[in-house]
C-alpha cells in the first residue's frame, strides 16, 4: 500500500492521503485499487506487457493537466 | 421520500429530514470522504472521477473502505450547487464518468437529483451501488443516472445476512438488476470471495448468463481481506490461483460478457 500524499489530478483532494494498493497476485497479475495517474507507470512497470495496463495508462493522458485549480 | 425512508428496502420510515437517525446514520446532508480521480475502474469508464459519499446501509465485513465510508459525516458536506461545477469542471478536463459511490449513493438520491438538476449540462453520472435500492429509486434516477455499475455480491441470502448484515438479499437485487438495466447501461460486478464459489459466485454467474446476458459482467480477482475480515475464518485470506481459474473458467463457459 502507498500513501500517496498529493493527488495531482486536480481534484480537491490535494494536501490529503490517499491509499493505493498495487498488488501482485499469486498468477502474476497486478491489481490495483484507487491508483492515480501518477503511480500508473509503477503498475506498467511491474507487467509492461499486461495490455490493460497499457489502456490504462493511455487514458490517463486524455485528463487535461494544464488547467489544474 | 426522506421524511419516511423507502431509499433503500430496509424501508425504516424514519424522518431523515427531520434528523432522526436512520439504521444507515444519515440525515438529510451528504458528505463525500474522499475524491480523485481513477484508473483502477473498467477500461470504458476511464477516466472516472471518484465521488465516496459518506454512509451504508451494508456492513461488509471485508469493505475496503470501512469503517470510513460507514459515517455520515466525514470530509466535506456535499453543496448539490458546487458538486456540479466541479463535477462539470473535471468533464470538460476528460473525465469521462462521474463515479458516485460510497459507501452507498443511492441513500443519497435527493442530493444527487439536485446536483442533475441545477449542472448546466447532462452529467455523466455513474451510480457505483450495493443494488439494495427500492424500485422508487431506481425509477427516479431514470434519465439522471447515465450508467450503473452494479454490485452483485452474495450468491445466497445466507451469505449476505453472515456477511453484510442484508435481509432479502437475492429477491431484491436480482429485481433491481433486471429494472435498473432496462433504465440505463449496466456493468454488473462480483468480487470473487474465498471459499465462496458455490454459494456465491456460481449462482451469481448464472443468473447472469440466465437473465442479464447482453450486461457487462466484470469478475474481480483482486480480493484482499480488510476491515472485519482480517480475522474471519473464511474471508481472512486471498484468492487462490485455483479459485481464480476455475470463476474465470465459467465465466467463459457460460459465455458471459466480460468487462475489462
Amino acid at each position: 500500500m502507498i500513501h500517496a500524499p498529493h493527488p495531482s489530478d486536480g481534484s480537491d483532494e490535494r494536501g490529503r492521503e490517499l491509499d493505493i494498493v498495487i498488488r501482485i497476485g499469486p498468477d502474476g497479475r497486478v491489481y490495483l485499487h484507487d491508483i492515480t495517474d501518477d503511480l500508473l507507470p509503477v503498475a506498467l512497470s511491474l507487467n509492461p506487457t499486461d495490455i490493460v495496463m497499457q489502456q490504462r495508462v493511455k487514458a490517463a493522458g486524455r485528463l487535461d493537466k494544464e488547467t489544474h485549480t | 421520500m426522506l421524511r419516511s425512508c423507502r431509499l433503500c428496502e430496509k424501508r425504516c420510515g424514519v424522518d431523515r429530514a427531520a434528523g432522526e437517525p436512520a439504521p444507515c446514520g444519515l440525515g438529510d446532508q451528504t458528505w463525500c470522504f474522499k475524491r480523485h480521480v481513477s484508473y483502477a475502474e473498467e477500461i470504458d469508464l476511464l477516466p472516472s472521477y471518484m465521488v465516496y459519499l459518506g454512509g451504508c446501509n451494508f456492513r461488509c465485513r471485508f469493505c475496503v473502505q470501512g469503517p470510513t465510508c460507514f459515517a455520515p459525516r466525514v470530509g466535506h458536506r456535499v453543496q448539490p450547487t458546487d458538486a456540479a461545477l466541479d463535477f462539470e469542471r473535471m468533464v470538460a478536463r476528460g473525465a469521462r464518468t462521474i463515479n458516485l459511490l460510497g459507501g452507498e449513493p443511492s441513500l443519497h438520491l435527493h442530493t444527487i437529483l439536485e446536483i442533475a438538476a441545477v449542472a448546466a449540462e447532462p452529467l455523466p453520472l455513474l451510480i457505483n451501488s450495493n443494488m439494495y435500492m427500492t424500485p422508487e429509486v431506481i425509477d427516479l434516477l431514470e434519465g439522471v443516472a447515465g450508467m450503473y455499475v452494479a454490485d452483485f455480491k452474495f450468491g445466497c441470502d445466507g451469505c449476505a445476512r453472515d456477511i453484510a448484515g442484508i435481509d432479502r438479499y437475492m429477491e431484491v437485487v436480482t429485481r433491481n438488476l433486471l429494472r435498473a438495466s432496462e433504465q440505463a447501461p449496466m456493468i454488473v460486478r462480483h468480487l470473487l470471495m474465498p471459499g465462496h464459489l458455490e454459494c456465491c459466485f456460481k449462482p451469481v454467474a448464472r443468473w447472469m448468463a440466465e437473465h442479464l446476458t447482453d450486461v457487462q459482467f466484470s469478475l474481480m480477482t483482486g480480493y484482499v481481506p480488510a476491515w472485519r475480515a482480517c480475522s474471519d475464518e473464511r474471508l481472512g485470506r486471498t484468492l487462490t490461483t485455483e479459485e481464480c481459474e476455475e470463476a474465470e473458467a465459467l465465466v467463459t463457459t457460460l459465455g458471459l460478457r466480460r468487462s475489462s
